[in-house]
């Protein structure tokens, strides 16, 4: 049993819902259209909300879970792990990503998850709460299904940055797309933003060693296309850097119009 | 299971230092924060992989090796307890 799973549990049962919904149902809508009643319904959504320490496992590999994770503020992982501990990170949730709605049809989750910075806030969502939405509202179920296959997107497209992009196109990569999804999150612009990521995690999700990392940043900087401050990420040329990773946006699927209702 | 025995370190089941490994190479990285491990040994598998890693994106890049950039590792109060040459690192046969 996990320490983070130990700590006391903040029980707010909100009669309105928990307020996190709100960055959810926005993430929701930039790819699915939603009337006012299935809007209202996950709105109404409650949760346990609960603090996670750095380095924490949230869900472990291969646990049954009955709930998913709703990023409130902080980072998320996603990561795989090998005999000797080396850990290859596969997905980042920014705030207002539910990171493992996948649990709900596939509760058994080989793929644990972590906390990835500093102070991490999620709520823990009941798979029976999700279930009954999903049942009562279709729409709901396709918008889900739909940010589900999103983020099945996104690894994709990192299979192709660990397996062809080099370090430093890979590194421009990441950073652009962080940036992405902040600036979409409402959380600063793609050219400025907090990335509150411990180095060494950050290092896991782009399967480089720290050390190399940070080689690898200091020559970006040089270049003038990226500046790290801490935990505040400064792009200064945006297109010179997007230019360096090779960058399109397109696969992230929300500059779409969201799709009109079957 | 334990990511790198972070957890270990968490419950105190394993005391930890703090390390700095820095990099002198085309580009010096001076590692401010430095990193927590078990012991030197540990510091120093860390140094020799990272020592690998920029090599390796070095050859893959074309760009020349040069045996005598090294990574140190030091102590929190700044002294260097171990150089690591990428000479001792990569191993060449005819």
């Amino acid at each position: 049993m996990s320490k983070a799973a130990a700590l006391p549990d903040q029980e707010e049962l909100m009669p309105n819902g928990h307020p996190a919904f709100r960055p959810f149902l926005r993430r929701l809508l930039q790819r699915s259209v939603l009337n006012e009643e299935e809007q209202q319904a996950i709105l109404s959504l409650n949760g346990r909300e609960v603090e996670i320490e750095p380095h924490r496992d949230i869900v472990r590999p291969g646990e049954l879970t009955d709930f998913s994770c709703l990023v409130v503020s902080g980072m998320a992982a996603r990561f795989g792990q090998l005999r000797d501990g080396q850990r290859q990170i596969t997905a980042i949730h920014v705030p207002g990503d539910m990171c493992d709605l996948y649990s709900l049809m596939l509760p058994k989750v080989e793929w644990a998850l972590q906390a990835l910075s500093a102070r991490l806030t999620i709520v823990k969502v009941a798979h029976r709460d999700l279930l009954e939405l999903v049942r009562t509202y279709p729409a709901i179920g396709e918008a889900f299904w739909r940010d589900t296959t999103a983020d099945g997107s996104i690894v994709a497209q990192w299979v192709v940055s660990v397996g062809r992009r080099d370090a430093r196109m890979r590194t421009a990569h990441l950073f652009c797309e962080i940036g992405v999804r902040m600036e979409r999150a409402g959380l600063g612009r793609r050219t400025d933003f907090d990335l509150p990521a411990i180095q060494t995690q950050l290092a896991d999700a782009l399967g480089m060693t720290p050390v190399h990392m940070n080689r690898v940043i200091r020559s970006l900087r040089q270049d003038g296309l990226l500046i790290l401050k801490g935990r505040e990420v400064q792009i200064p040329d945006w297109d010179a850097l997007a230019a360096t990773g090779q960058f399109d946006g397109g696969y992230l699927e929300m500059d779409m119009a969201p799709l009109a209702r079957l | 299971m334990c990511g790198r025995g972070t957890d270990l370190r968490v419950a105190g089941l394993i005391a930890m230092a703090r390390y700095h490994l820095h990099l002198f190479n085309d580009i010096d990285i001076i590692d401010e924060e430095g990193r927590d491990f078990p012991d030197l040994p540990a510091a120093e598998v860390e140094a020799v992989r990272s020592a690998r890693d920029v090599i390796a994106d070095h050859i893959l890049s074309g760009r020349p090796v040069c045996l005598h950039h090294r990574m140190e590792i030091a102590d929190a109060g700044g002294t260097v307890l171990k150089v690591i040459a990428f000479q001792d690192v990569v191993r060449f046969e005819p």
